[in-house]
């Protein structure tokens, strides 16, 4: 390949750049992700709809809870994930890394969506209302619309790697928004509980609702993993098609 | 769907106490996002990949037929 010496973690990176390479770890990772899901989804919708108690004060609706936190987490492990590839294509010009955040932004987005539209039915009976203008509510709604920006940037030029470039920026900047987000309970006055899992000072949730949480947590993450890697598939493939068709219009 | 179909579908869930109609929308409205992108991932997969095949494909018959010599060293 032609790299020096000093520039290893770049060429082992590099290694993972080749389609054909990145192409057949995904399909070695994927049945072993997807058997993943299936059974901690199992158990965690197991445990949280059915096995696990009603909260003392919220009664039976806490188990909103098992779709809404899980969801939330990954809202923003997955723009996390994508602000850190999106970093990797600017200053590496890593081909699969903005491959991977327009694979994942639509995933992040649902995610998203998800954690809005739960809270808002754990919301109306607990708090009386679907939806309350404070920070942890905002803040989540903007990095909603940082994905839907995130895709629509991505699919506005007409040559892809403007809009990966384009896009790839606003993941970056838009990630200012994570840790507000996170510390949006501590900072300000709000109606939204603090974190009772990731704390400094250890989960102060029951393990009788901690485990269901958890198992929805691995089992969210798999499911990422299996879609994300579907959709870099699709797009590998779509590249090829394009390049295919290039070269029988210009040959 | 109607508002009596959906009461009725409620009546045969578990009532949770009262809050059957919040939670069980908010797991129906997971799992109808969460299937709808696995599916549209799966269908764009594996049509890409068939395309890219077929198109591999007869450009690889084109080039045979066009320099029957330089076939055995294929790209």
């Amino acid at each position: 390949m032609g790299l020096k010496d000093r520039n290893r973690p770049a060429a082992t990176m590099h290694r993972y750049a080749n389609p054909a390479r990145f192409l057949r770890l995904a399909r070695a990772v994927q049945p072993w992700a997807a058997v993943l899901t299936i059974i901690c989804l199992g158990a965690g919708l197991y445990l949280g709809l059915f096995a696990s108690p009603a909260d003392y004060q919220q009664g039976e609706s806490v188990r909103i809870m098992y779709v809404h936190v899980p969801a939330a987490w990954m809202a923003l492990f997955v723009y996390t994930s994508m602000a850190a590839a999106s970093f990797a294509a600017l200053v590496w010009k890593h081909p699969l890394a903005d491959l991977f955040a327009k694979a994942a932004a639509p995933i992040g987005a649902g995610f998203t969506l998800i954690a809005l539209a739960t809270g808002s039915l754990w919301g109306k009976p607990m708090w009386g209302a679907w939806w309350v203008w404070d920070s942890r509510l905002t803040s989540v709604l903007v990095l909603f619309f940082l994905y839907l920006g995130h895709i629509a940037l991505t699919n506005a030029f007409d040559e892809p790697t403007r809009g990966a470039r384009a896009a790839a920026i606003l993941a970056l900047v838009g990630f200012v928004n994570v840790p507000i987000i996170k510390f949006s309970v501590d900072w300000w006055n709000t109606l939204h509980q603090p974190s009772s899992v990731l704390r400094l000072d250890g989960p102060t949730i029951d393990p009788s609702m901690l485990w269901p949480l958890l198992l929805m947590g691995v089992a969210f993450t798999g499911y990422f993993l299996c879609v994300v890697i579907l959709r870099m598939r699709a797009e590998i493939a779509a590249r090829r098609i394009r390049a295919l068709r290039y070269s029988r219009a210009a040959g | 769907m109607s508002d009596a179909s959906l009461d009725s579908l409620l009546a045969v869930l578990p009532d949770m106490g009262g809050y059957g109609a919040y939670v069980w929308p908010a797991f129906a409205i997971a799992a109808l996002v969460l299937i709808g992108l696995l599916v549209q991932s799966l269908v764009s997969a594996r049509r890409n990949e068939a395309e890219a095949a077929t198109l591999r494909a007869e450009r690889a018959a084109a080039s045979a037929a066009t320099e029957p010599r330089e076939a055995g060293h294929g790209a």
